[in-house]
């Protein structure tokens, strides 16, 4: 073998080395936090326009994702419920601005809960026409969804209804309910709602955890319950 | 985008057919006749049919890139230019075939001649010049004429396909090119380094271990395809992005593309680069973004706006460059959207910057956004004002041009304006 010969075969290993290492390393980790950022776009956008909702999102990610790992959710399946927390609620952007911004919810009617709750089907049609994320259009329509399949105006049958779309639904009127009356209260509707509209062992696992010392402290940290 | 004719693009390909019938008959000419080494031949053009057969698509337009070229560089070496013309329109016309079968569709005949006619000419052109560089250096300079092989072919190819490019979008020839460079430029630094690998190993006459440079194809490949992930989901965001708009407000998709494409071409007029231009592109369809967080009844509102309404609707500048600021993808757009309604007279909103501190990208969009408000049809941008005659608007630009407009973006404008009648 010649000199030149290793030479050029020492100079291609080490620029394949680094070529490796910067494709499957790398840009790997660069795509996934674009995404991320991109995805916080979404969740700004919704909450500028609904300040009552500010801070939800990470309150609900940071729950929910404890939740998934507690029901044992792989890796991907918990990487589709981060995208879908964060891209659940886009179809507010179609909400009346007045019902959300200057009616005060407790004195919604019952239509009024209907308009409200059209917004998952209005960010699942979104999602639908956008291919890198029509895969996460069923967990976004399903996120209000009920379990027993009988409440409400999109009633799918519960095995219907994906996995993360029932955490997402526990999870979210835990928080909405825990901001704006509290913990107890909260609880209260959770259990309420247990086997009718939320999945019941779900329901079970997230009050076990959040009666665990850690996500008590962060709750308290994170809430501002009032 | 607009496309071009039909006959534009015939002529093109016939001059490329004919140019490739010349390269091959002045190749068979002064081709000095090497004797056919089939097994590196054959290890090669197996080499290069498979990697022809994992083509990586580029672009939105469906650009296509094969990487085979490092394996055709060894071929060059071995068999000279008729020997690599031979072996790139075979693997070109055998992977053509070869994906439409798996694929179940018919053979793109069109653009497999024209596939055909640039390999014909890239092979010929790279391969004489590498013949005349080792006839005037000395064939002991082979993995200089590697180089010499990789960098003709490139260049040819990139030329000819940027040229086809812009015919079929009729986007600026030049533009095109400066947009490729860098890219391109790191994906020719890999083919270089392979190709110096491919070249060794056939000097050597280890030519069987060839196939191991496969990983390094491979790696690239996978880099490609996650780079064109990554731009895809860029434009998914926009796209996801601009129907959330849409969703709140009276905008239709017809004035966002509108506004979008004359923007950029203005954006080029005005001397901005062509990645700079896109970026002005991408600002006009998102500038109205912050109106997501404004009351939809007052936009809608067929009345004059209150004094509060006002203040509530200026704020979507401001909103608009919150909302952007979250990813660093758009961090170049967001002073451009906060200041598109600043105006040069420094009477405009939310900051009343004077002329200097305004972007020259805020004011392009101001220009264009405002034209094709006056002149779009009603329900298309405001749905309660009339559509104003094409004169008549550009009137009303020259009226507002030093104190609501920049004169300069107004000029380049109507040139624009101007260059798209007489093309029309």
């Amino acid at each position: 073998m010649s000199i030149s010969t290793i030479v050029v075969i020492g100079c291609l290993s080490l620029s394949t080395i680094g070529l490796l290492f910067y494709v499957y390393w790398v840009l790997p980790r660069q795509i996934e936090s674009r995404l991320r950022e991109s995805l916080r776009v979404f969740s700004t956008a919704v909450e500028l326009r609904f300040p009552n909702h500010t801070g939800l999102t990470d309150r609900v990610l940071a729950l929910g994702l404890r939740l998934g790992q507690l029901a044992g959710l792989s890796p991907t399946e918990l990487r589709d419920l981060e995208m879908a927390t964060h891209l659940r609620d886009i179809g507010l952007c179609a909400i009346p601005y007045r019902l959300v911004k200057e009616k005060p919810w407790l004195q919604w009617t019952h239509s009024d809960f209907e308009t409200y709750d059209r917004h998952a089907e209005i960010s699942a049609h979104m999602l639908e026409i956008t291919p890198s994320l029509h895969k996460l259009a069923p967990i976004v329509r399903c996120h209000h969804a009920p379990y027993d399949g009988k409440t409400g105006w999109f009633a799918p049958n519960s095995r219907a209804i994906p996995i993360q779309a029932r955490i997402l639904y526990v999870v979210t009127t835990y928080v909405w309910f825990e901001r704006n009356l509290g913990d107890l209260l909260a609880r209260d509707r959770l259990v309420e709602g247990r086997g009718s509209l939320f999945d019941p062992e779900l329901v079970d696992a997230f009050l076990r955890m959040l009666t665990s010392k850690g996500v008590r402290d962060a709750s308290e940290h994170l809430a501002g319950v009032p | 985008m607009r496309r071009s004719s039909p006959d534009a693009l015939q002529r093109h390909f016939i001059a490329l057919g004919v140019t490739a019938l010349v390269a091959m008959g002045g190749t068979v000419r002064l081709d000095p006749g090497n004797r056919v080494d089939w097994v590196p031949l054959l290890t090669l053009t197996a080499l290069a049919l498979l990697a022809e057969l994992l083509p990586v698509r580029v672009n939105r337009e469906g650009l296509r890139i094969t990487l085979s070229l490092p394996f055709l560089t060894g071929i060059a070496l071995t068999d000279g230019p008729l020997g690599v013309i031979a072996a790139d329109v075979f693997i070109t016309l055998a992977a053509a075939i070869g994906l439409a079968a798996v694929r179940r569709e018919g053979v793109p005949w069109k653009w497999l001649s024209a596939n055909l006619a640039i390999a014909a000419v890239s092979s010929a052109a790279a391969g004489l010049c590498m013949t005349g560089f080792l006839t005037a250096s000395g064939y002991d300079a082979w993995l200089l004429a590697t180089l010499v092989f990789v960098l003709v072919y490139s260049v040819a190819n990139f030329v000819i396909v940027t040229r086809l490019n812009s015919v079929l979008t009729r986007r600026d020839f030049s533009h095109n090119v400066l947009a490729g460079l860098k890219p391109g430029a790191i994906g020719l630094a890999i083919y270089c380094l392979v190709a110096l690998g491919v070249a060794v190993l056939v000097q050597d006459g280890l030519v069987l271990l060839a196939p191991a440079l496969f990983i390094p194809v491979i790696a690239l490949r996978a880099g490609l395809i996650m780079k064109a992930r990554m731009y895809e989901h860029y434009y998914e965001t926009v796209t996801a992005l601009t129907l959330m708009m849409q969703r709140t407000n009276p905008y239709t998709g017809g004035h966002l593309e509108r506004v979008a494409k004359l923007a950029e071409e203005v954006a080029q007029r005005l001397g901005i680069a062509p990645r700079r231009a896109r970026l002005v592109r991408e600002a006009a369809v998102l500038h109205d973004i912050g109106k997501i967080a404004i009351d939809e009844a007052i936009l809608d509102k067929p009345a004059k706006l209150t004094e509060a309404e006002m203040e509530h609707v200026r704020r979507h500048p401001v909103l608009g460059a919150e909302i952007l600021s979250q990813c660093e993808q758009f961090r170049a757009l967001v002073p451009w959207i906060r200041c598109h309604h600043e105006r040069p007279d420094g009477t405009g909103y939310p900051n009343r910057l004077q002329d200097v501190e305004i972007p020259l990208e805020s004011k392009i969009i101001a220009v264009v956004d405002a034209y094709d408000a006056m002149v779009g049809e009603p329900g298309e941008s405001r749905p309660y004002r009339k559509a104003m005659h094409r004169r008549e608007a550009l009137e009303e630009l020259e009226r507002c041009s030093g104190t609501q407009f920049d004169p300069n973006v107004v000029r380049a404008f109507k040139e624009v304006l101007l260059r798209e009648a007489a093309r029309a």
